[in-house]
C-alpha cells in the first residue's frame, strides 16, 4: 500500500536527483519513508537518496517496492505548478501508480522491479579530505572547467581545494581558500573525474545550500547534500578515471 | 568480496545451462588453453595496462565465449559490465556506456578493475546501432580496462576492429566432453540416465553444448531416469555457410535436399537469389543445365518481385523452392568436385555503377516527358531507340536539342565518355539550336509585349550565350556575374 501527498517541487528534485543517473529506478517504500539506490549502466556512479515521511504533506506505506520510468514520471511531473502539491497512490488491482494534481490525473505503468538491474551495495569508504562549499560555488566549478575539458582533477592542499582542467590547448584552475568555504578537512586528495557524470550531478547538487564532498587520492569522490528542505539526502559516488600516461 | 555480476547470479536460474554456467575459469570445460590463456592476460592487468588491451573472443555459439568472460570477471574479483544485442548500441550508447567504463575505475579507485563485455559484436545492426562499429573500435583504442568482445564470425567484423584486439578462437566442444559435462550435470539434479542417454544428446547437438543442456532438461522434466526412447528433441538445426549450402544445392539429387540446404542458412530469399545467380555458372558447367537453372531463378525472381508489390511474404515459399529445388532438379548430369564459389558481386555492382544508372534515368525522365510514356516504360523499352538515333548523324543534334540533353547523357546514348570529340560536337551543335529557336521564338511572340515573359528569355538567351564553351558549370556563373553587372554596383577595386 502507497498513498502520499508531496509539494511538486521537492518530488521534482527528487526525481531529478536520481534521473541524472538511471532511466529506471527501484523505489523502496517503508512507513518512514522511501530510499533509492542505483547504479548508473556503465558501473561509474553511484546514487542513493533517502526521502522522511516528514518531507510529504502525508505518507502512508507498508514495506514493498516500485519499478519507476523517470523520464516518464519526471515528463509528467512537467505539468504540475510549482506551488501545487500532487498525490501519489498505488493502484494495487491494476498495479499502475495514481497521479493526481488539481483535477488531473494519471495512471502510470510501473515496471517490474525484477527487471530493472539490481541495487548496487555500497561500498564502505573512508576518504581522507572533505570539504563543504556552497551548492552554487560547486556549480559554477563544473561550468568552468567544462568551457576547457571533458575531464576534471579535483584535489586538497594544505587547506585549499582546488580544481583543475586541462583540455587539447587550454587549462583551468580554480582554487578555494578556506574562508571561501564552508568547511574543510585536509588530508591527501588528488584524483581525476568525468566531467560527463559531474555536470549530471551538480544540476541538483547546485540547488542546495551545502554540498559536502569527500575525495582521496586515485579515489572516488563523494558527494552529499540534503534536499526536500532538508527531510531528503542525497549521496552520490563517482569512480574516478583513469589518467592517461 | 566478489565483483557484482550482473545477470548472472539472479536469485534461481531455471535454466540449467545458466544454473550450471561455470563460476570461474578452472570450471569451464573444453578449452584448457583458452583458460590459460585468458588466465595470463587478467594476470597482466593485474600488474598495470598490458600490451593486448583488448580481446575477440569468437566461434560457434553456445560453446562457452560469454561465459568465458564471466568466469574470468569473477576468478579475478573484476567488475563487469556487458552490452549484447538486446542493448541498443548507437555510437553515443557505446560512448556514454562502454566507453566510460572503460576510461573511468571502479568504486574502489583507480587501481580497480573492470571488465567490459560486448557481446555478439559482430552484430550490429545497420540503422537500429547507427555508428556502432566505429564507437567500439575508439572504445578498443582508448580503454584503460580490460576489454573482450565477443563474436560468432571473425570476419564478420571490421579489419580494424579486428586489427587492434588479439583473436581467440573457441572451437566447437568435442563429443568426450560434453558427455561429462552432462553426466555431471545429470548427478547433480538426481537424473538417472541409461545407456546411451547422454551420448545420443552430446550426439544431437552438434557440439553446441548450451544446446544440449537445454536438450537434457527438457528430456528430464519430471523424470528420474531416462531411456533412450525419451529422446524426443530432433538433431538440432546446424548453421551452414552459404558456400556450403551453394555446393548442396548444385550437386543435390533430388529438390528436398537442396530445399533443406537452404533452410539450414542465415540468408532471406532475397539475398539468397543473388548468391545462387552469381555461382550457378561455377555450378553447372553445361550450357543447358546453366540456361535451365537461369529460367528456375527467373521464377523464382518473379515471386520475389509479387512479395514487394503485395508485401505477401508467405510467397517467398514459392520463390524458395524454386531458386533451389527447381535450379536442382533442372540439372540432366551430376556434378561432382570441388568448385570454388564467391560471393555475389550484385550489391558492389550497384554501387560501381550508381552515376551512370542516374544519368539513364534521368534520361528516361526526359524521353518519358516528351513521349508521353513513364519513367519506366522509356528506361526498359524505348532507350534502345534514342541510342540508335544518336548514332545516326541526321539526327543526332536534333535529338539532342528536343531532349535538351546534357554531355553525360549524350555520352550515355554513344557509349562513350562525355570529354570525347564527338560529345563535344554534337553538345555544342544541339546548343546552338536551341538558341537559334529561342531566337525566333522572340521574334515571333516578342513583338508584342515586353513584359515579364520576355524577360525571362532574354535572360535564358544570356544562359545559352554563355553555355557556348560547352562546359556544364560554367553557365551559371556567367549568369551571375552578368546579372551583377546591371545592378551598376562599383565595387571597391573600380576606384
Amino acid at each position: 500500500m502507497f498513498k502520499a501527498i508531496i509539494e511538486s517541487e521537492k518530488l521534482k528534485e527528487t526525481i531529478e536527483a536520481v534521473s541524472s543517473i538511471v532511466d529506471e529506478a527501484k523505489l523502496n517504500l517503508t512507513p518512514d519513508g522511501l530510499t533509492i539506490r542505483a547504479v548508473d549502466p556503465a558501473n561509474v556512479a553511484m546514487v542513493s537518496l533517502t526521502i522522511k515521511s516528514n518531507a510529504f504533506e502525508e505518507f502512508t506505506a507498508t514495506d514493498g517496492e516500485l519499478g519507476v520510468d523517470l523520464n516518464r514520471l519526471s515528463d509528467i511531473m512537467g505539468m504540475a505548478e510549482k506551488a501545487e502539491t500532487v498525490e501519489l497512490e498505488l493502484d494495487e488491482e491494476s498495479h499502475k501508480l495514481v497521479i493526481r494534481m488539481s483535477g488531473l490525473t494519471y495512471k502510470i505503468a510501473l515496471l517490474d522491479p525484477a527487471s530493472i538491474r539490481k541495487e548496487p551495495k555500497i561500498p564502505q569508504l573512508e576518504l581522507p579530505a572533505s570539504i563543504t562549499l556552497s551548492g552554487n560555488d560547486m556549480k559554477r566549478a563544473v561550468k568552468a572547467a567544462e568551457k576547457v575539458s571533458d575531464h576534471i582533477t579535483m584535489g586538497v592542499d594544505g587547506e585549499t581545494f582546488y580544481l583543475e582542467a586541462e583540455g587539447d590547448s587550454d587549462r583551468m584552475r580554480l582554487d578555494m581558500l578556506k574562508d571561501q568555504l564552508i568547511g574543510i578537512k585536509s588530508g591527501d586528495a588528488h584524483s581525476l573525474f568525468s566531467l560527463d557524470y559531474l555536470s549530471d550531478m551538480v544540476k541538483s547538487a547546485g540547488k542546495a545550500n551545502e554540498v559536502t564532498l569527500e575525495l582521496g587520492k586515485d579515489f572516488p569522490v563523494k558527494i552529499n547534500f540534503q534536499i526536500a528542505g532538508g527531510s531528503g539526502e542525497v549521496n552520490y559516488l563517482l569512480a574516478p578515471r583513469i589518467e592517461s600516461d | 568480496m566478489p565483483a557484482i555480476v550482473i545477470g548472472l547470479m539472479n536469485a534461481k536460474p531455471l535454466e540449467w545451462a545458466e544454473k550450471y554456467r561455470p563460476r570461474v575459469l578452472t570450471e569451464l570445460a573444453g578449452h584448457p588453453n583458452i583458460v590459460k590463456e585468458l588466465l595470463g592476460w587478467g594476470q597482466g592487468w593485474e600488474k598495470g595496462i598490458p600490451k593486448d588491451r583488448a580481446l575477440i573472443l569468437y566461434g560457434k555459439p553456445g560453446i562457452g565465449k560469454t561465459s568465458a568472460a564471466f568466469a574470468l570477471a569473477n576468478q579475478m574479483e573484476w567488475d563487469v559490465i556487458e552490452l549484447n544485442a538486446s542493448d541498443q548500441r548507437t555510437a553515443s550508447i557505446i560512448q556514454k556506456v562502454a566507453g566510460s567504463a572503460s576510461m573511468m575505475g571502479t568504486f574502489d579507485g583507480t587501481s580497480g578493475r573492470r571488465l567490459v563485455i560486448l557481446d555478439e559484436a559482430d552484430n550490429l545492426h545497420g540503422n537500429y546501432d547507427r555508428g556502432g562499429a566505429r564507437a567500439i573500435i575508439n572504445v578498443v583504442k582508448n580503454t584503460k580496462q580490460p576489454l573482450i568482445l565477443i563474436a560468432n564470425e571473425f570476419y564478420d567484423m571490421d579489419s580494424a576492429l579486428r586489427l587492434a584486439c588479439k583473436p581467440v578462437q573457441f572451437r566447437v566442444m568435442n563429443n568426450t566432453t560434453m558427455v561429462n559435462v552432462l553426466k555431471s550435470i545429470c548427478r547433480q539434479e538426481g537424473v538417472m540416465a541409461g545407456v546411451g542417454v547422454i551420448e545420443q544428446i552430446a550426439d544431437n547437438a552438434g557440439g553446441d553444448l548450451r544446446s544440449a543442456i537445454n536438450d537434457l532438461q527438457a528430456i528430464a522434466i519430471g523424470k528420474h531416469e531416462l531411456d533412450v526412447d525419451d529422446i524426443v528433441t530432433a538433431p538440432r538445426d546446424t548453421r551452414e555457410t552459404v558456400f556450403r549450402a551453394m555446393d548442396k544445392i548444385f550437386k543435390a539429387s533430388d529438390m528436398r535436399s537442396a530445399q533443406e540446404a537452404a533452410w539450414h542458412v542465415d540468408e532471406s530469399p532475397d539475398n539468397l537469389i543473388n548468391w545462387i545467380d552469381e555461382n550457378l555458372p561455377v555450378g553447372y558447367t553445361d550450357e543447358r543445365d546453366m540456361s535451365a537453372g537461369f529460367c528456375q531463378l527467373s521464377r523464382a525472381d518473379q515471386f520475389l518481385g509479387r512479395v514487394r508489390i503485395r508485401q505477401n511474404y508467405r510467397l517467398w515459399r514459392y520463390a524458395s523452392l524454386f531458386m533451389t529445388g527447381g535450379v536442382a532438379a533442372v540439372k540432366t548430369r551430376n556434378y561432382t568436385g570441388y568448385n570454388k564459389y564467391q560471393a555475389p558481386q550484385f550489391w558492389k555492382k550497384l554501387g560501381q555503377t550508381r552515376a551512370k544508372r542516374n544519368i539513364r534515368d534521368s534520361l528516361a525522365g526526359k524521353i518519358g516527358g516528351i513521349c508521353h510514356v513513364s519513367k519506366r516504360y522509356a528506361r526498359s523499352d524505348l532507350i534502345w531507340f534514342f541510342k540508335h538515333m544518336m548514332n545516326s548523324k541526321e539526327h543526332a543534334v536534333d535529338v539532342a536539342a528536343e531532349l535538351e540533353m546534357n554531355p553525360d547523357e549524350i555520352a550515355f546514348l554513344l557509349d562513350t565518355k562525355a570529354s570525347t570529340k564527338k560529345v563535344k560536337t554534337i553538345y555544342e551543335s544541339a546548343q546552338q539550336l536551341i538558341q537559334a529557336r529561342v531566337e525566333h521564338d522572340i521574334e515571333v511572340f516578342g513583338g508584342f509585349t515586353h513584359t515579364a515573359p520576355v524577360d525571362e528569355h532574354q535572360l535564358e538567351l544570356d544562359l545559352i550565350e554563355a553555355d557556348n564553351n560547352g562546359d556544364a558549370d560554367e553557365p551559371l556563373e556567367d549568369n551571375i556575374a552578368s546579372k551583377g553587372d546591371t545592378k551598376n554596383q562599383s565595387s571597391l577595386f573600380d576606384f
